[in-house]
């Protein structure tokens, strides 16, 4: 166990992890919710998110594998609770942290269709950054206007995604602050 | 005295979202009670135009139905010269400007 959850903190291994993650929203949803209201069986996994129940043992085996999601019950039914996350990627310019919030977001644009094609025209960076703004939206401290200004969309564009973000940027506010 | 009614971009987005039936809920209550929603010339230009906002379904607003159906108007533009207007800007501008830390001037371009 001690080993697994160490070789998750791994950069290298992190990123591949990571990577499965936002492209796939389902194991994405799994990863945040487990986080949010862990420890959590997989039968309750299953009832709340509404995932075949195959899927839901495979995706719960893999994060553990990764060292994100950790067995917290040694009986049955086992419980699962999640190790939050934080990888930090730099290229010449840019730097851009991943963590849960942006997982979370990620994890919406299968019944959100405005991130999904939010996702298709801007990117995981592009959703990284509106998702700082939309924090800020929640917190009422910025509108759509500034936010459009700053990341050059139109102001139309900006609302959209503001208020898609919203219910992420709510749930995940003490963990930006 | 009188009530006016002022909506912002977003209020037309909310409605739009995940339910598109929030819409014409908002339709069916402003037409009830008579109440028209003013919009700035700003958020008009805003609501049509951006082509690229037609790909998220929350950006196709049905709001050319309620120009149609005289539930949303274009609010005339306000006087500056109008010491009463001035002084409303100027209040509002200030407020704005304490609460963010922003500076009056950036409070200009977003309001």
């Amino acid at each position: 166990m001690a080993k697994s959850s160490r070789t998750g903190r791994l950069p290298i291994q992190q990123l591949q992890t990571v990577s499965d993650l936002l492209e796939t929203p389902t194991l994405a949803r799994l990863y945040a919710h487990i986080l949010q209201h862990g420890p959590v069986t997989v039968s309750e996994i299953v009832d709340k998110l509404g995932i075949p129940q195959g899927t839901a043992y495979d995706y719960v085996q893999n994060l553990e594998t990764a060292g994100l999601v950790e067995q917290t019950h040694d009986q049955r039914p086992y419980e699962y609770d999640a190790e939050s996350i934080s990888l930090t990627l730099s290229t010449d310019s840019e730097t851009q942290t991943i963590r849960p919030a942006l997982i979370a977001a990620v994890a919406r644009r299968d019944e959100d269709e405005d991130i999904d094609v939010y996702i298709e025209r801007h990117g995981f960076d592009g959703l990284a950054v509106a998702l700082e703004y939309a924090y800020e939206y929640v917190d009422g401290t910025v509108n759509h206007r500034i936010a459009a200004r700053e990341l050059d969309l139109s102001p139309l564009e900006a609302e959209v995604i503001l208020q898609a973000l919203e219910p992420v940027a709510s749930e995940y506010a003490d963990a930006a602050a | 005295m009188t009530t006016a009614y002022i909506a912002d971009t977003g209020v037309f987005v909310r409605c739009g979202r995940s339910d598109k039936n929030k819409f014409q809920r908002l339709r069916r209550a402003l037409r009830q009670t008579g109440v028209s929603l003013r919009i700035l010339q700003r958020v008009y230009e805003e609501l049509g135009g951006d082509p690229a906002a037609d790909a998220y379904p929350s950006g196709n607003i049905p709001y050319p139905d309620g120009f149609e159906e005289g539930w949303i108007v274009v609010a005339d533009e306000l006087e500056y010269a109008n010491p009463l207007v001035s002084t409303v800007m100027d209040e509002a501008r200030r407020f704005i400007a304490n609460v963010t830390g922003f500076s009056l001037e950036t409070t200009h371009a977003v309001q």
